[in-house]
């Protein structure tokens, strides 16, 4: 009878009830009711002291104001340390979370491991029973080590818990905070004294990679304002410092729309800001086609009263630091900040089909409402270059921005759709900008200085356009030479998918193509409607090009991963002006096809 | 024309701002989200027996799955029509190169019609209203799969954003 | 009996803005979620957002409080016999918007 070995069960790892995302949006909420405390110190010493009052009433006033501004700078100091440690907590139970998966792996692998070593044992020989023995021992040893690693895990879930028990109760009282904190300097103080001001993007970067960690999150924390919108920071510190603003705002305008005494400007600012929230939370619920881990989602400009209360604002899909392939893009017409979530929308389907067309990449994109687009009732003003003309100077800061804070140089693709395309056009034909690629979809033209290919800023060869036969915003740009002229003003130059304009066309027809006008009503029954309109001129036409399945989607997507061969785009012919006649779409006869933005490109 | 398309633009920016909802009336809208309701049924039926054969054949495990709802039709103010999709990933237990029979098999065993066209990576095949497709990862032993309907189903401007993430609609055996 | 300026209202506004202000503060920290904590710290974070609230409460309470005394002192300025005339609106400052 021979005897066998085999080893136990292996311990399991105990579940752990925890959420770090829960965790982390309690830190935001420290942070930013910490930046609220900081303001209260700043205005202490600043907009609170009255210059102007003499006597004994001001004596007192000035001498009683003093301690409660030292109170809230300690306090402001003591919530952000304990933020820091909570922000901490949840890297470390991310990590935890992490490993105890790996954990169960192996110790699925060990049990696996053991039932083969019962069955060979069953119905071993004597010959047989050394080799299953050394297996078996070489087994309990791999057990051993994953019970040790088990011990090791749950001591340092007990570790990180004790250590953010104690934060708490380092400042339990607010004696603790001011034995702590009181008199201490802040110390994002001195950072702040040496940003530069008026900086380059690159300036701006070098400051801020010449601050430590610590110094960095201080700063971000007291000043969020300083640094949210500020191109050459890093978009993972503008989005912690804006998301920092945003929920301050939120808990102070939701407060005063619940008294009942929130004005209308702050009315406007307070929907402007829940849009934002609303996009990145919408975001970061989906996950990414690869992966299946939560989208990463970055609120790069936070700036809900800019431009009269239309607001200012760019949220990512996508790590703008560190992804292969970077796209901003430009809405047009209607577009304000409250319009944000269907951006994104945009912006989320064009990140699907990147990622799911090329997995090997890593992707980022950006919707960009960084200008004073024509929106609502002023949409009148489209007629006009102003608001393109310093849109253009905003977008090209941003860009400029985007590549001063990388590490790694990323492949930049900037997208300007419909009046966007103007804004985009003056970025790249009044600017030195860096991009690899330049799209333009639904354009009605790149503005007044961009007549060609040879007068914008980008590398030959990547400049394209997608323009849907039936789009009537495309069709106001001008073609050729009797076309000259635009009607009303509404064109804003010559239409880029035209031969002369020199750019590379890709199809980007929609399989709704060639229906009814809006709003047609059919007053003659029996007469082909076709002979009454030559396209539908829908405006759904207009706003399909981030459609997924859609040729337009796939050649986008193609565009800003690199792909950008002649055999990797669907090519198209462009619009004509023969001296006989008007202009002409070969498009207009094109199949359109409907190729999968889900599926892997070779 | 350009005066046409001008005016027709116009026409159109002022329909959107002073006309009806594009979801229509209470029990339209009903019927709207019964039918999408019925599609995205109708996706996970088909193809979730996809996937459980693909687990048992290869052997591979669902590591995610995630449905959506996609646009198919848009106004200035977003999505005014939707359809029902849904994708994820497999892991593969087995290392090597991944048989793309197997997949094939898992199709045809389930009702879907294979595409004829083979790229080396990708199957795709439909069912009725459903499209599939299950392709390859380069250097990683998995599949991504992704499968839709092909109907567009109105939902209304102000509706749209009530279609959240589905996230993980397919659960296998 | 000094002059009391037009700034002392400003300024008083000004601190009601900072009550508005603290008094959101301390809403964010008592309504901050301590659910994503395990079980070992959500009851100490529980107990630290209960704190501070309080405390961030009480410091609102000193700004409506400065707040408060300012437009006290424009009071009694305005009713004094010094002033006969209100030539630069102060009076508009005694009552509180917010």
């Amino acid at each position: 009878m021979t005897r066998i070995v085999i080893p136990a069960d292996p311990p399991e790892t105990p579940r752990l009830e925890v959420d770090p995302a829960g965790i982390r949006a309690f830190a935001q909420d420290l942070r930013s009711a910490s930046a609220q405390l900081d303001d209260l110190g700043g205005f202490v010493t600043g907009g609170a002291r009255i210059g102007d009052w003499q006597g004994d009433d001001s004596s007192t006033y000035h001498q009683t104001i003093g301690p409660l501004g030292s109170r809230a700078d300690a306090m402001s100091l003591a919530l952000r340390s304990v933020h820091q440690q909570v922000d901490q907590h949840a890297d470390e139970m991310t990590q935890l979370l992490e490993d105890r998966t790996d954990l169960e792996t192996r110790r699925g692998h060990a049990m696996q491991w053991i039932a083969g070593l019962w069955e060979r044992a069953r119905g071993a020989t004597e010959d047989e029973a050394p080799a299953i023995q050394a297996d078996a021992d070489a087994c309990q040893t791999a057990c051993e080590e994953l019970a040790a690693a088990v011990t090791a895990w749950q001591k340092r879930v007990s570790g990180s818990e004790q250590r953010m028990v104690a934060a708490f109760g380092r400042v339990a009282t607010v004696e603790q905070v001011e034995s702590r904190y009181g008199g201490v300097a802040d110390p994002a103080d001195e950072p702040l004294s040496r940003l530069p001001q008026d900086g380059t993007p690159e300036e701006v970067n070098a400051w801020w990679d010449g601050l430590s960690r610590a110094e960095q999150l201080a700063v971000i924390s007291a000043s969020p304002g300083s640094i949210g919108n500020l191109d050459g920071i890093p978009a993972w510190a503008r989005s912690e410092a804006n998301e920092t603003s945003m929920t301050r705002d939120l808990a102070a305008w939701e407060l005063l729309n619940q008294n009942g005494t929130i004005t209308d400007d702050e009315r406007t600012w307070l929907a402007n800001a829940r849009s934002a929230e609303d996009a990145l939370a919408d975001t970061r619920q989906r996950v990414d086609p690869v992966t299946g881990e939560p989208l990463v989602s970055q609120l790069y400009l936070y700036d809900p009263a800019a431009f009269d209360g239309d607001g200012r604002v760019a949220v990512s899909v996508g790590d703008l630091d560190h992804a292969d392939n970077v796209s901003v893009s430009v809405p047009g017409l209607t577009t304000d900040m409250s319009g944000i979530g269907g951006n994104v929308t945009n912006v989320r389907d064009l990140y699907d089909a990147t990622r799911s067309m090329h997995p090997d990449q890593t992707t980022a994109g950006l919707a960009w409402i960084g200008y004073d687009a024509p929106s609502g009732w002023d949409s009148g003003s489209v007629a006009f270059e102003g608001s393109a003309t310093d849109g253009g100077n905003r977008l090209a800061d941003t860009l400029d921005g985007i590549r001063a804070s990388q590490d790694d140089r990323s492949h930049l693709t900037v997208i300007g759709h419909s009046y966007g395309s103007t804004t985009m056009g003056h970025a790249l034909s009044d600017h030195d900008v860096d991009v690899d690629e330049a799209i333009a979809i639904g354009s009605p033209g790149l503005g007044a200085n961009a007549d060609d290919v040879s007068q914008i800023d980008v590398p030959d060869g990547h400049f394209f356009v997608g323009r849907n036969s039936d789009d009537p915003v495309a069709d106001l740009g001008d073609k050729g030479w009797v076309n000259k002229g635009d009607v009303f003003g509404a064109g804003r130059g010559t239409d880029p998918s035209t031969d002369d304009f020199g750019g590379r066309r890709f199809e980007a027809e929609d399989t709704g193509r060639g229906g009814p006008p809006d709003g047609w009503v059919d007053l003659t029954p029996g007469v082909p409607d076709t002979l009454i309109w030559e396209h539908s001129n829908s405006i759904e036409m207009h706003t399909s090009y981030y459609e997924p399945d859609s040729e337009s989607l796939w050649n986008l997507s193609q565009i800003v991963t690199g792909h950008t061969g002649d055999a990797d785009i669907m090519n198209a012919d462009h619009v004509y002006d023969p001296w006989y006649d008007g202009p002409r779409d070969p498009e207009k006869d094109a199949d359109v096809s409907q190729p999968s933005t889900s599926r892997r490109v070779p | 024309m350009r005066a046409v398309t001008v005016v027709l633009l116009s026409l159109s920016l002022l329909l959107m701002a002073c006309g009806p909802d594009n979801g229509g009336a209470g029990g339209d809208e009903k019927q709207q989200a019964d039918d999408l309701e019925a599609a995205r049924a109708r996706v996970l039926d088909d193809v979730t027996p996809v996937l459980s054969d693909l687990g048992a054949r290869l052997p591979a495990q669902l590591r995610f799955s995630s449905g959506k709802y996609n646009a198919c039709k848009n106004d200035f103010s977003g999505a005014t029509a939707v359809t029902y999709a849904v994708n994820g990933r497999l892991d593969l237990s087995g290392a090597g190169p991944v048989s793309l029979d197997a997949v094939r098999a898992a199709f045809t065993d389930a009702g879907f019609e294979v595409e004829d066209e083979d790229d080396g990576i990708t199957v795709a095949a439909t069912k009725g209203d459903t499209s599939a497709t299950v392709s390859t990862l380069e250097g990683e032993p998995a599949l991504l799969f992704a499968a839709r309907d092909d109907g567009c189903y109105e939902v209304g401007g102000d509706r749209a954003r009530a279609y959240s993430v589905d996230k993980d609609p397919i659960t296998l055996g | 009996m000094e002059i009391v300026p037009v700034s002392v209202g400003t300024a008083s506004r000004a601190w009601d803005q900072q009550n508005v202000d603290l008094t959101s503060a301390a809403g964010l920290i008592g309504e901050a979620g301590t659910s994503g904590f395990t079980a070992a710290v959500s009851g100490p974070a529980d107990r630290f957002t209960s704190d501070w609230q309080r405390f961030a409460t009480a410091l609102a309470t000193r700004c409506e409080t400065q707040a408060d005394g300012l437009r006290g002192t424009i009071e009694t300025y305005l009713q004094t016999e010094f002033v006969v005339q209100d030539n630069f609106g102060l009076g508009l400052y005694t009552r509180e918007q917010r």
